[in-house]
């Protein structure tokens, strides 16, 4: 490629700078939604991850395999999980159900045991907390501790510091009941959880539940939630973790996978829609630019240049276009993001109410990997490519005799 | 799991009801969590539809037979009771105190983590006592079919042996062997099924003096739930239940170690407010 060619092309667009912006402005537009929507979306994922597993669920969990009913040994074996690339904590647990009971409420909970320095340090529920401590230590002669959310206190009307009673089947099927004190309240923002958990230490979730193991299963978070399918998979395959049943959240909780399924498929749907009106309004500008240029086209032909030396000069333009369309598009998705990933994006004054476990917020926050930027301007550039194919066709077909005595 | 979830259901149902009782008739509020007001109401089985049918005048017979040695009165049982169920082995110590058919109180003795907790047969329903929690509460009908202390037996269980057959009807099926030994077969379905945690209780009587040999307990679907054996035998009295669940695998033997008809019992202790004495 010349330069004259280049200098020539920027003066063809320079000529005409109304129909050039509104093809470069199409493409930043089309580029712009096209990235800050999915930003959009991939915050979303992520918060929804985030509320959904990693306020407390894990991304895998690790259980007894063979018929075993609970693991033993578990600090050794999460420091082992946690030795794992991929791993980032290991947390172990104890389940269970119970009917809470205090002086002027009662409701129906799921118990959880937990070891509160590796809870804090794999998922973010003890960070939640609005006031107590998460499990401390108890002094000499007062009753174990209890964490519980906000709207669960309540409901038993009960505070920090507050006696608790929590009644249980335990796990050899007799009814059974043992005394607690309000340790610490907690705010998740997940709904279901603040309002029928409370967290015990494994000690003493299993002396009120009667489990004869350690714990139950251990929850892990891993670096990366949408690679836990394949996390599970080389847990799996290590002789080491044979014995155990490992399961990902795809399987611990499908409802979030379906939910980030179906939000994929929209995502498809619509990224379709968006380059189908992209490149229509773009394909109309360079359609009518194509049009008016026929005399221009037909003289440059009449002069002796060769038909695709004439293509070649749009095609240049239409690049010329899409580098400052994408330009300007990718640098305001850039900025926009950038500016909302730090205060976020409160979509409840649009009237917007988010669904499933975001119920506890109406703030979203945009994320974009620069992976995302780059692949769909690429996309945007083949696109703006690809709609000259027609008025270049019909390029290569000009007769310039024909179209100088039309013009006559 | 299903039935856990459907118990902790129903205790939270059953609590509702309470504490709107309590809202109705605006209780004070209670002072600790066994306070009466907030935590004994009667079970709600006032409405339920009863088979009023007397008992089969032969079953009848047999019944006031077995009871008439010692359970037709007030008596005082101390037992232990093996536990084995897969990994778990326990040994728990248990006291019943019969006051009357409809005054029963059952308490764990011993050490471990059951000690003390009692559960109270009372004319308006089931109460339990948590000593650890300091806990009283009205238990829904149903929670009699729970594991007592974690073995295999009911309060239900123990009140068809102990004379407290009122929520039940009884009737002749026929006369059989068992292990060579001749026996009158009797069948007891609960007057009021929905209040009831068994749907039929198969029970044969030695038929020389109406000693219990064996009983098997059944769901709604016919499926075998508990299967008792008794031996020792002093009188009518057996001194050794065998016990198992056919489906779950446990097995509980219980040996009474003292059985003393008309103990001094305080009546006091047969009320809700009287459990925490």
């Amino acid at each position: 490629m010349s330069g004259g060619s280049l200098r020539f092309a920027w003066r063809s667009l320079r000529r005409h700078p109304r129909r050039s912006a509104l093809v470069a402005l199409a493409l930043a537009g089309g580029l712009f939604v096209l990235v800050f929507l999915k930003a959009l979306q991939t915050g979303f994922v992520e918060q929804r991850l985030e509320s959904g597993l990693g306020l407390q669920l894990g991304h895998l969990r690790v259980s007894a395999g063979d018929g075993a009913s609970g693991l033993d040994d578990v600090d050794a074996l999460c420091e082992r999980l946690q030795a794992r690339p991929g791993v980032r904590a290991a947390a172990p647990r104890v389940h269970g159900r119970a009917f809470a009971r205090s002086d002027r409420g009662s409701a129906a909970v799921a118990v959880l045991g937990v070891d509160a320095a590796r809870e804090a340090a794999a998922f973010a529920l003890p960070g939640t907390l609005t006031r107590g401590e998460f499990l401390g230590k108890r002094p000499l002669g007062t009753l174990p501790p209890a964490v519980i959310g906000e709207p669960l206190a309540r409901t038993l009307q009960v505070d920090v510091g507050d006696r608790l009673a929590l009644l249980v089947e335990g796990r050899d099927g007799s009814l059974h009941a043992e005394a607690f004190r309000v340790d610490g309240v907690f705010r998740s923002g997940a709904p279901s959880l603040d309002a029928g958990s409370v967290y015990l230490s494994t000690r003493h979730a299993r002396l009120l539940l009667d489990a004869r193991h350690e714990a139950d299963d251990i929850a892990l978070r891993c670096d990366d939630p949408l690679a836990a399918d394949a996390l599970a998979d080389t847990l799996r395959a290590d002789p080491e973790f044979a014995a155990l049943r490992v399961e990902s959240w795809h399987a611990a909780a499908p409802e979030l996978r379906s939910a980030l399924d179906m939000l994929a498929l929209v995502e498809r749907v619509r990224t379709l829609v968006l380059f189908v009106l992209v490149g229509l309004g773009t394909l109309n500008a360079v359609s009518m630019s194509v049009f008016e240029r026929r005399r221009e086209f037909g003289m440059l032909l009449a002069l002796g240049l060769r038909p695709w030396a004439v293509a070649r000069l749009v095609l240049l333009e239409m690049a010329l276009l899409a580098a400052a369309g994408l330009a300007l598009g990718g640098g305001l998705a850039w900025l926009t993001v950038e500016l909302l990933a730090e205060r976020g994006l409160d979509v409840s004054a649009l009237g917007a109410r988010l669904p499933g476990a975001l119920e506890g917020t109406s703030v979203l926050f945009p994320a974009l990997a620069p992976a995302h930027l780059f692949l769909s301007a690429t996309w945007v550039a083949l696109l703006a490519l690809a709609v000259l194919a027609w008025p270049l066709v019909s390029l290569l077909r000009l007769d310039p005799a024909q179209v100088l005595r039309d013009r006559d | 799991m299903i039935a856990r979830a459907l118990l902790v259901a129903a205790f939270a149902l059953h609590a509702a009801a309470s504490a709107q009782h309590d809202d109705a008739t605006h209780a004070p509020a209670p002072t600790s969590a066994h306070e009466p007001a907030a935590s004994l109401e009667p079970a709600p089985d006032a409405s339920a539809a009863r088979d009023e049918r007397p008992d089969d005048s032969r079953a009848a017979q047999l019944l006031a037979v077995l009871d008439g040695e010692l359970f037709a009165g007030s008596f005082l049982l101390a037992a232990r009771m093996q536990l084995e169920r897969g990994e778990l082995q326990r040994e728990v110590g248990v006291r019943v105190e019969h006051l009357a058919p409809d005054r029963t109180l059952v308490q764990a003795v011993g050490s471990g983590r059951h000690r003390g907790t009692s559960f109270l047969r009372h004319p308006d329903g089931l109460t339990a006592w948590f000593p650890r929690a300091d806990l009283a509460l009205a238990l829904p009908a149903g929670a009699a079919g729970q594991r007592l202390f974690g073995s295999e037996l009911t309060l239900e269980d123990l009140g068809l042996l102990m004379g407290a057959r009122e929520q039940f009807r009884a009737e002749h099926v026929r006369e059989v062997d068992v292990d060579g030994v001749a026996a009158h077969q009797l069948r007891l379905t609960p007057r009021a099924p929905a209040l009831s945690a068994s749907a039929s209780v198969d029970l044969w009587l030695r038929r020389s003096d109406a000693a219990p040999l064996r009983m098997h307990v059944r769901d709604r679907r016919g499926a075998l739930l508990r299967r008792f054996e008794f031996a020792e035998h002093e009188g009518r009295s057996p001194r050794l239940w065998r016990v198992d669940d056919p489906t779950g695998g446990g097995r509980t033997e219980l040996r009474i170690t003292r059985l003393e008809p008309d103990p001094p019992l305080d009546p006091a202790r047969f009320t809700p407010a009287g459990l925490r004495r």
